[in-house]
């Protein structure tokens, strides 16, 4: 059924009255979405998060195999515990649940990847191939890239680019790595052929840029305004 | 029977719905950068958009320059809630006549 309704003028002559009022309803979720996600992926957290990572890259760069893995699931688990204090502490501010219907969202849309490029990592290990370490790297690179971008819809654009800045240097790790892209390519990218290398960079580098331009975009002049 | 000129069509814009979400979905006020990079808009156009809804009385803005760097918070205040509201139940007053 449509509706068409005379004598009040809406924005998009070709949509119906119906179809306008259900897209204004989507605007208002998205941007409802939105605004949770962004508050539950803190600068601070990326922060963290990347000296962390810079911390596991020189601990485990000397490092091989399961003992190379378990520094980085280490690191991993410090960072997600620091994230849920967060949001812990967030919550408390703004006097609501942690357990919100954005992170829900983001959590449903982010997992499929993130348990997808874990196993994908594992089983690199499990090889125990002179090669594993960067292969479980450009796994768990390319997959935590892959699920910033598959909540896309509802994040900030900032975060996209950190999606896309990740697959890109996971896409690179396993051309290299096929001999896809070789030392006369790309000069630099022997210097990479290095699992803890190649996380340092992403997880360490990307999460430091992201979360110093998150915290001082909230803080930056607003001259403007 | 719905009353369609209870619309209200500073709020039906699509930017400034947007705005007007945001400020509803959290308590704290948001500072400019933080409107900015959510909306993707440019600082003229955001600007724009904020004057309009300060003008019809639904947001108010205030100025701190606390640690010397001058910064704008906006929040929804009381009038802007309850047309937020009633916008609100208008389209979903909307979609359920369509059913």
């Amino acid at each position: 059924m449509t509706l068409e309704l005379p004598g009040f003028v809406w924005q998009s002559t070709p949509m119906t009255t119906r179809e306008e009022a259900a897209e204004q309803l989507r605007v208002i979720r998205s941007m409802m979405e939105r605004a949770t996600v962004f508050r539950a992926l803190s600068g601070e957290t990326a922060l963290v998060g990347g000296a962390a990572a810079l911390g596991a890259a020189w601990v485990s760069e000397p490092r091989t195999g399961w003992t190379w893995a378990a520094i980085w699931l280490g690191g991993l688990g410090a960072v997600l515990l620091f994230n849920f204090y967060q949001l812990v502490r967030m919550a408390a501010v703004r006097k609501g649940r942690v357990w919100t219907s954005g992170l829900k969202l983001a959590l449903r849309g982010a997992m499929p990847s993130i348990i997808a490029g874990g196993f994908l990592g594992l089983l690199a290990i499990r090889s125990n191939q002179p090669s594993s370490t960067i292969l479980a790297a450009c796994f768990w690179i390319l997959h935590y890239g892959l699920a910033l971008l598959a909540i896309r819809e509802f994040a900030p654009k900032s975060m996209v680019w950190l999606g896309w800045a990740f697959v890109v240097i996971g896409v690179i790790g396993l051309a290299f790595l096929t001999g896809l892209i070789t030392q006369e390519t790309i000069p630099m990218i022997s210097k990479l052929s290095n699992g803890s290398r190649l996380m340092a960079i992403a997880f360490g580098g990307f999460h430091l840029l992201y979360g110093a331009i998150i915290v001082t975009t909230g803080r930056r002049e607003d001259t403007a305004a | 029977m719905i009353d369609f000129s209870q619309i209200d069509k500073t709020i039906h814009e699509k930017g400034r719905l947007s705005i007007m979400t945001l400020l509803a979905s959290r308590l704290e006020p948001w500072p400019f950068q933080d409107l900015k990079a959510q909306l993707d808009m440019s600082d003229g156009n955001l600007i724009t958009h904020l004057r309009t809804l300060e003008k019809a009385g639904f947001i108010d803005g205030e100025k701190f320059t606390g640690d010397g760097r001058p910064q704008t918070l906006y929040t929804l205040n009381r009038a802007g809630k309850k047309a937020f509201d009633d916008y609100l139940a208008i389209l979903a007053q909307i979609l359920d006549l369509g059913k």
